[in-house]
């Protein structure tokens, strides 16, 4: 009886101690479980976080689509230029006797011509310092949110390692070749500096399209912008990053890419720690149909 | 050289019963909504659409061509047509203003009046007169004058030295007066 009565107690002390065990595989199980996606977790708010503030730098960059504008402003400008060169020549062969007036307007189109380049300058300069600083904000109110310490894992506050504005390949400016001005339509064409793309003839983005003879020395830089099809503007919107590039010296940058870090330990255990890593890349606002 | 953009026949033309004329209407807007950074020196656009069509066949106007200006200064044209009217044949500027004038919109119309005669010249079409918005009227002239096309104060013998006349009209037996570019 009595090795009985043992016996049953050891078995009872046996499915214990098993219980304990499973218990604490269990707890563990469901912590390394609770970490894992707590990373996860971490990781997919950190990429939403860098799409934010990438977006928001970008939608800031064509605010108000002074992008746009600019680009057609310059192109009609170089229209402007051509025809009173056309002009001019013209009436030098043919009369002489009103030349006077004609170079007072030819000189009006060329001032004009330097001074639009002046402003894209000037809204280049204007769209990369709000950006940069749009993203700033928008970073600074979010990373607050980040900092956790749980009895398992520690968060910290996440970095900017990298803020980048530049262009996204493929995409040239919003402005359609013109029908009028043959020969203009032509030599255009003929140096490579209209594309067709999505069944618009486009000029292309991000080079000089000079004119030829005696206005080579006027600047006609047309910025990379997704054009409008029909009255359909193109969105603002993440997009891949491999087909992003830097921007140079001379283009309005049109998309942005941000880069985040952020530390991540665990808290119980050996220490042991790890950083993750977010990249966004977004395109501005398309252009708008102009006034 | 004496060059007549406003013939002496400008006023038989108007009441002719033949109505062989052509009217170019430009039509002048500010932009309100264009530019609007801080900071931005492009404040100041107007917009002047030029159309054309018969006299005696105001429902078929062809566009042709459109012009932005600040503060005066060209700064932008996008050519829809060609300016077809035959050659030898009489046109008249009817200037409308789209909304209210402004100082923008008149120095516009000023250097778009300047530029459509040169044009229109080199095509060989007269322009026998310009009409203007009774309310345009001062504002034109003076930006015209800045334009060096400047009212005769020497007689006739001295207009013939000129290049170019702008006879500026308002409606309603208005204002008018004739300018020179010497």
């Amino acid at each position: 009886m009595k090795n009985s009565k043992t016996g049953n107690l050891n078995n009872r002390g046996n499915v214990l101690i098993f219980v304990c065990v499973g218990v604490v595989i269990l707890a563990m199980c469901v912590l390394v479980g609770y970490s894992f996606s707590g990373l996860y977790f971490d990781h997919n708010r950190l990429q939403t976080s860098a799409d934010e503030i990438a977006l928001t730098g970008a939608k800031k960059l064509n605010d108000r689509d002074r992008i746009g504008q600019i680009n057609n402003m310059i192109s009609r400008c170089r229209q402007l230029v051509y025809s009173d060169r056309d002009d001019s020549k013209d009436i030098k062969k043919e009369f002489p006797e009103i030349q006077k007036i004609s170079d007072q307007l030819m000189q009006e189109s060329r001032q004009s011509a330097q001074d639009l380049e002046n402003e894209r300058k000037k809204v280049r300069s204007l769209a990369e310092n709000e950006a940069v600083q749009a993203m700033h904000d928008k970073f600074d109110s979010i990373k607050q949110s980040y900092a956790m310490t749980l009895p398992w894992m520690r968060v910290s506050t996440p970095r900017v390692i990298g803020v980048g504005l530049g262009c996204i390949d493929g995409v040239e400016s919003n402005v359609e070749e013109f029908d009028q001005f043959d020969e203009l339509k032509q030599s255009d064409r003929s140096q490579g500096y209209t594309a067709l793309f999505d069944q618009l003839n486009l000029y292309k983005s991000n080079k000089n399209e000079q004119l030829k003879d005696d206005d080579t020395d006027l600047p006609f830089f047309l910025t990379s912008l997704p054009a409008p099809i029909k009255t359909e503007v193109s969105p603002a919107r993440v997009i891949m990053p491999d087909s992003y590039r830097e921007a140079d010296d001379e283009p309005i940058p049109t998309a942005t890419q941000v880069i985040l870090d952020l530390k991540v330990e665990n808290g119980i255990g050996p220490n042991a720690a790890g950083t993750m890593k977010a990249t966004s890349t977004a395109i501005t606002t398309g252009a708008s149909n102009q006034d | 050289m004496f060059i007549a953009l406003s013939l002496g026949e400008s006023s038989l033309a108007d009441d002719s019963p033949f109505h062989d004329d052509w009217i170019v209407r430009m039509q002048a807007e500010k932009l309100q909504r264009q530019f609007t950074y801080n900071g931005s020196s492009l404040d100041k656009v107007a917009k002047i659409t030029i159309d054309y069509y018969r006299e005696d066949q105001p429902d078929s106007k062809t566009v042709y061509e459109m012009l932005w200006f600040n503060d005066g200064k060209p700064i932008g044209l996008e050519r829809k047509n060609e300016l077809q009217i035959p050659a030898g044949k009489n046109a008249k500027i009817q200037v409308v203003n789209k909304k209210e004038t402004t100082p923008e919109t008149e120095k516009a119309i000023a250097d778009a009046i300047i530029r459509l005669s040169v044009d229109a010249f080199r095509k060989r079409t007269a322009l026998i007169s310009i009409k203007v918005p009774q309310e345009s009227f001062q504002g034109i002239v003076e930006a015209m004058n800045q334009l060096n096309c400047v009212e005769s104060k020497v007689g006739a013998d001295e207009d013939e030295k000129a290049m170019m006349n702008f006879s500026i009209e308002t409606e309603n037996q208005g204002p008018s007066t004739i300018l020179y570019y010497y």
